[in-house]
């Protein structure tokens, strides 16, 4: 347990003043002088007292009395000398500081060793990396930058992007005064809700950036490259956050001022797409895409190739529901998604359906029941036609490919061959107009089994095939996109952990080709959304900018 | 009266929560909204800092009707703590990449946190001062070691001729004298270590076995003193540490001041003011 100390006993009636700057020298010893030092730090102690000459009347000499106060031990024993000299002298001393003086020199030499340091690190050779906020990313701080940033500014490095960091402190105070918005302008800094293209912008990036189309083409270029694109923030550059989307695409009266018909061309706002790349289009809508939304998951926009009651124009009879079904079979098994649609080489997209790689190994254009190694020529109707109308060479071609050798077999069994088919399924244009025309074999045969029924198909099977004058017939050519939704990108690599019907869960209903079966909206959303869990920015699907067309 | 200032502390720390909070939420809401938003904060912060720097010049003009010094202590603790919110509202919540960058968020953490210990220093430290006693003021440290050092010598000298034994004063020699001479034990004293004032008080205990009635009475005046220096010793480690904390504190605030001054010229140089050609 301690023990509670009493106060020490000491004089209290003498004051003290700790914001003076000086003390005197003899304080550490515990006999400070009375006098202390000047306010410059001067001692200015001689003697204890300044004696006082007390002449009595009568007297003409006096007599010296000490003068010392009563606090500092009142008159001292051995009293003035005779010529009224102190008795007591104190020894000078060297003043010293007060702890308060102290901590100011201390706040100045802090002060100093700062703005030296500072100086010393904005002047050094590492003056760049010193000041830059972060990192700048790889692509404007390599070899290939600095030397396009010589050729085109005059300077590398930093100065590509800032003009003003060459040419020193003085240059960058004169750049923050001539900032906009300017440096005490809070009421402009409030209200800006995005970034205002800048001359950096129009000068810099864009000399350098050329081609970029700035989104819509109705879109006034106000943006600042920055106000998406953020440097300094490591080696490689952020992808743009959803907040610059949102800044236009949750404001439902900006989007309004954006809705009046538009100036330009219908075509104008058509993504770009890589050439020979067939594609769904779907058309703009009067007033443009002006729904306001806040997020994916929260008032996206229904795919615009999924709106009601949009179907494929195309012609091709193809029934997905059929082909997933029981009835065809790929070697005694159901089909697959995957028997037809495989992806490219990127993994993002399926290749191109083709007839030679998806459909022939079970529609294999046979007609002829009895000589099933005959197959109609696919893609023209003219090749088809001259099939029909040299049937006996076929048989001869065909005899000689199954072995026969001697001219009399051979011609015996073109003979054979053209009566037996001519007595089937009719000779001549009768033929023909079976291959061109009919839609189902089992019209000309009930019996046949669906596998035969395939085999045997015509072209009017799949395709829509009108009657022509003067080419007997034309064929109507399917038209399959390569992609259906131009606006937003896709990688089915990314998602292979999902089966097919996740996604396109209609397909097994889906009878005919004109059946658009895309994923809709809500079922991306199921998974790219806050609950999902998946990332649900904008800039997984889509590119701000339009490129340049050509 | 200690209810009182209980019942202000919880008020005023739930009101400092309260705000941070809305600041949180209003930052939290305007994120997305506001491009300049990192301005908006700076400025926040740069005048936040200014108000608690000037609580130093609000003790260098006492003469000013100002308002108390007391409540601009208790207003520089809040805000003080108030900026830590507006700080990492404006850097985002991260840890900075630049070198710059990062100097001024060290520099504005060592602040904060030399501000932080010492405020709960000063909290803690009065406390202990008080149970201890023998309060004393600072600067009249000296001047009473040195009366307590006179009056131990004193003690030790007349013993010596009292009791015709040099016992007490060959023990100041060479155990008393060095101690009062000075301040002593400062670590012990300010982490409440008692060893080296043990260790003395068994020195003491020891003589005292070998002296008569008349020493005895001697020696226990000499420790009283002992005990009183020991006392004035406490009180000058822990009032020099309230004193010497603001030598980190206060000088840094100004370094500061001086990295935050450079901060708005590069950001606004660099950024705002990107497109200036010289």
């Amino acid at each position: 347990m301690k023990d509670q100390l009493p106060p020490p006993d000491f004089d209290r009636s003498r004051y003290e003043r700790p914001n003076q700057d000086w003390i005197c020298g003899h304080t550490c010893e515990g006999r400070p002088c009375r006098l202390g030092p000047s306010p410059g730090g001067v001692c200015r102690a001689n003697a204890e007292c300044t004696p006082w000459l007390e002449t009595k009347p009568g007297e003409t000499k006096g007599l010296w009395k000490c003068t010392r106060p009563r606090e500092h031990g009142g008159p001292c024993a051995e009293g003035p000398g005779p010529t009224g000299t102190c008795g007591c002298p104190i020894i000078p001393c060297a003043p010293e500081r007060t702890l308060r003086n102290l901590r100011g020199r201390i706040t100045w030499a802090v002060i100093a060793l700062t703005v030296a340091l500072l100086l010393l690190a904005i002047a050094g050779p590492w003056k760049w990396r010193f000041i830059a906020p972060a990192r700048v990313s790889d692509p404007h701080r390599n070899a290939g930058f600095n030397q396009l940033a010589q050729e085109r500014f005059g300077q590398p490095g930093c100065a590509g992007c800032h003009p003003a960091a060459e040419a020193g402190i003085g240059q960058w105070l004169l750049a923050a005064y001539h900032s906009d918005p300017g440096l005490l302008q809070f009421s402009r800094l409030a209200q800006a809700t995005t970034r205002q293209e800048t001359r950096m912008d129009r000068e810099n990036c864009v000399a350098c950036h050329r081609g970029f189309e700035r989104h819509q083409p109705d879109v006034v270029h106000a943006h600042s490259c920055s106000a998406c694109h953020r440097e300094h923030q490591g080696v490689r550059m952020a992808p743009p956050s959803d907040v610059g989307c949102a800044h236009c695409h949750q404001d439902a009266a900006q989007l309004a001022s954006f809705a009046s018909p538009s100036k330009s061309p219908s075509a104008d706002f058509d993504p770009p797409v890589s050439a020979g790349a067939v594609v769904f289009r779907t058309e703009r809508p009067s007033q443009g895409r002006t729904t306001a939304f806040r997020s994916f998951a929260d008032g996206h926009p229904e795919f615009a190739a999924r709106s009601v009651g949009r179907k494929d124009p195309d012609s091709l009879r193809f029934p997905h529901a059929l082909h997933l079904g029981t009835t065809v079979l790929l070697g005694g098994r159901k089909l697959e998604c995957a028997d037809c649609h495989q992806p490219d080489s990127t993994g993002s997209y399926m290749n191109r359906i083709s007839f030679a790689g998806n459909c022939r190994s079970c529609h294999a254009l046979q007609f002829d029941p009895f000589n099933p190694e005959l197959t109609l020529p696919h893609g023209s109707v003219r090749a088809v036609v001259g099939i029909v109308e040299s049937l006996p060479l076929q048989y001869v071609d065909l005899a000689r490919r199954k072995g026969l050798r001697q001219t009399d077999e051979i011609n015996e069994f073109g003979r054979q061959n053209v009566a037996k088919i001519r007595q089937t399924l009719g000779g001549g244009e009768q033929l023909l107009r079976l291959v061109l025309f009919t839609p189902d074999p089992r019209q000309v045969d009930p019996k046949l089994s669906s596998e035969r029924r395939a085999q045997l198909a015509g072209c009017a099977y799949c395709h829509e095939v009108k009657a022509d004058p003067k080419d007997i017939a034309v064929v109507t050519p399917p038209v399959i996109p390569d992609r259906w939704m131009v606006g937003g990108r896709f990688n089915h690599g990314k998602h292979v952990q999902q089966g097919c019907l996740e996604c396109h869960p209609s397909i097994t209903a889906s009878t005919a080709a004109s059946d658009i079966n895309l994923p809709t909206q809500a079922s991306c959303a199921r998974c790219h959304s806050p609950q999902g869990g998946a990332p649900a920015g904008c800039a997984i699907c889509h590119s701000y900018h339009l490129f340049s067309r050509p | 009266m200690k209810g009182y200032f209980l019942t202000r502390r919880v008020v005023a720390i739930v009101l400092l929560f309260a705000v941070a909070a809305g600041a949180i939420a209003t930052w939290q809401h305007y994120v997305p909204l506001l491009r300049n938003l990192s301005y908006l904060t700076g400025w926040l912060l740069l005048a936040v800092i200014l108000f608690l720097t000037a609580y130093n010049g609000r003790k260098k003009l006492p003469f000013l009707p100002l308002g108390s010094s007391r409540a601009w202590l208790q207003l520089h603790a809040y805000v003080g703590w108030l900026s830590v919110v507006v700080f990492f509202a404006h850097v985002g919540w991260r840890w900075p990449d630049g070198w710059f960058e990062s100097c001024l968020t060290w520099m504005y953490l060592v602040v904060i946190v030399s501000g932080v210990l010492g405020l709960l220093w000063s909290r803690y430290v009065p406390r202990r001062l008080t149970s201890r006693g023998g309060e004393v003021l600072y600067e009249r440290i000296p001047v009473i070691r040195r009366s307590l050092q006179d009056r131990a010598e004193d003690l030790a000298l007349r013993s010596v001729a009292a009791a015709r034994s040099s016992a007490i004063a060959d023990f100041y020699i060479a155990h008393l004298s060095d101690f009062f001479r000075g301040p002593h034990h400062y670590w012990s004293h300010i982490v409440e270590v008692r060893t080296p004032w043990n260790r003395l008080q068994s020195k003491l205990d020891d003589l005292s076995r070998f002296l008569n009635e008349e020493q005895r009475l001697v020696l226990g005046q000499v420790t009283d003193l002992v005990r009183q220096k020991d006392g004035l010793d406490y009180q000058y480690a822990l009032q020099s540490s309230l004193k010497l904390w603001l030598f980190v504190h206060v000088p840094l605030t100004y370094s500061l001041l001086i990295l935050t001054g450079l901060h708005v010229v590069l950001v606004y140089g660099f950024s705002l003011g990107a497109g200036f050609r010289p």
